[in-house]
């Protein structure tokens, strides 16, 4: 007797199965009544399928329905979200584009600041040299004048106008005033009033707010029909609101600044 | 129950549908699982996991053997619950030898050496058959639960564990033999009918 080949092994199999066509069951059939080690095979194979058909089934030990979120279904998008998005976007983009406009036009007029101070240098450098010719030149004319005056001293030093205070001041402390005293800087004109800009920021923000919460309550009204569980704002969805908040106020702060001219405070 | 129907809705995304099915078929899913992986938790995760991928991608199912597509998916799920547990230090499936090589015969299970521990554990048939499972490579282990377990036809089996025809009929002889051969480790277990003692066999 030899051992069952790898090839009747699994014709036994199959035929166990009652998957092997009609000839083949035929000749197997023939076979197995005069070889015993084939039957022996066949009973192990038999008696391996009738065991393991003995495994109990087990009861699931829970219920493996689905809900809406393990399914991976989302709540519907509120009509309104869609409007409060788009509102939200255009604001913002306007805003951005105004600011833009107003920060070009700042810069622009600096410029043309800068420029004439370094076109007028040999002007200034002379104003500033004066102060040194001065006393020459309108000493004698104070002197004159007190010289001129001197019967009116008593009638007018009750009334002294500013010029005459003016005069009275040694000269080389009142020249520097005389156009080269730094004037409090005007801020410049800007093409878009950052009233403007803050209305647009205030829009875009008030916008996306609306849209965040019609969508967080149209999700709690659904998850409440769904039995989906509440919904709650995740460490993400925080971290990114106050990461917004953030961003607004420097925005804001930002166009404050352009509005007095980039003024250091 | 009207599974066609229920199938329609639930690839129109109708979770209660979808859920009705589920409830018809969770305990032969489970069933399949714990055969196929040996552990309760492990079998109830991919049992969950393969409900939703049949959710997810209900829409792929063209008609035939639902039960097949579902057994699909939970094969699915349970070689990915394996490859997960294969990442973390467990022992290996298949028994090696002194110099590291597998071992082709599962007598090993029937050792002397078991501890009685062990011993106890497999005292029940249901164990002992289990255990033999277990102790067979995972697509011959798939193979004989879809087969032998849950009573899918050779086709049903080739389409779930995605091998051709030829394969299955192969994996399924020899798992059915090695099966057999361990069971006779616990042949006390064994009802006397199934008792094969060797010289009944030559």
């Amino acid at each position: 007797m030899s051992q069952p080949s790898s090839r009747d092994t699994e014709l036994l199999s199959v035929y166990l199965d009652g998957q092997l066509s009609k000839a083949d069951s035929a000749r197997l059939e023939s076979r197995l009544k005069t070889d015993p080690e084939l039957r022996a095979v066949y009973e192990e194979l038999r008696q391996s399928q009738a065991l393991l058909r003995k495994l109990p089934a087990r009861r699931a030990p829970r219920n493996f329905t689905l809900t809406p979120k393990m399914a991976g279904i989302k709540p519907p998008l509120p009509r309104a979200f869609p409007v409060f998005r788009l509102a939200s976007a255009l604001a913002a983009v306007l805003f951005f584009l105004g600011y833009a406009l107003n920060l070009s036009a700042s810069l622009a007029a600096s410029m043309s600041v800068a420029t004439p101070l370094v076109a007028n240098a040999p002007a200034a450098a002379q104003m500033v040299a004066a102060p040194t010719e001065a006393p020459q030149t309108f000493a004698p004319k104070v002197a004159a004048t007190q010289a001129v005056l001197p019967a009116q001293q008593d009638n007018l030093a009750p009334t002294a106008t500013p010029e005459t205070m003016t005069l009275a001041v040694p000269p080389n402390e009142a020249m520097p005033q005389r156009g080269l005293e730094p004037q409090p800087a005007e801020p410049p004109a800007l093409p878009l009033d950052p009233a403007w800009l803050f209305g647009l920021l205030g829009l875009a923000v008030v916008s996306g707010a609306s849209a965040f919460l019609v969508r967080v309550r149209t999700d709690q009204n659904w998850s409440k029909a769904n039995a989906a569980g509440p919904v709650r704002l995740g460490a993400r969805e925080r971290l990114l609101i106050a990461l917004v908040a953030v961003i607004v106020l420097l925005l804001a702060a930002a166009v404050y600044w352009m509005s007095t001219g980039f003024q250091l405070l | 129950m009207d599974e066609a129907a229920l199938i329609l809705d639930a690839q129109r995304g109708d979770l209660d549908a979808f859920n009705r099915l589920v409830l018809a078929y969770q305990d032969l899913l489970y069933n399949t699982a714990l055969r196929i992986l040996g552990d309760e938790a492990l079998a109830a995760d991919a049992t969950q996991d393969s409900f939703i991928s049949a959710f997810r991608n209900i829409t792929a199912y063209r008609g035939g053997s639902f039960k097949g597509w579902l057994m699909r998916t939970v094969t699915n799920a349970c070689y990915d619950e394996l490859r997960r547990k294969k990442r973390r230090p467990s022992v290996p499936l298949e028994p090696t030898n002194d110099e590291d090589e597998e071992m082709e015969s599962p007598r090993w299970l029937a050792d002397p050496s078991m501890s009685p521990e062990q011993k106890f554990e497999a005292d029940e048939l249901e164990h002992a058959i289990q255990h033999c499972l277990e102790a067979l490579p995972v697509d011959f282990r798939t193979v004989v639960v879809l087969a032998d377990i849950q009573g899918l036809d050779y086709t049903e089996v080739a389409s779930a564990a995605r091998v051709p025809l030829g394969t299955i009929k192969s994996r399924l002889s020899r798992a059915r033999l090695r099966v057999r051969e361990c069971l006779q480790g616990f042949k006390e277990l064994l009802p006397a009918a199934f008792r094969l003692e060797e010289e009944n066999i030559l």
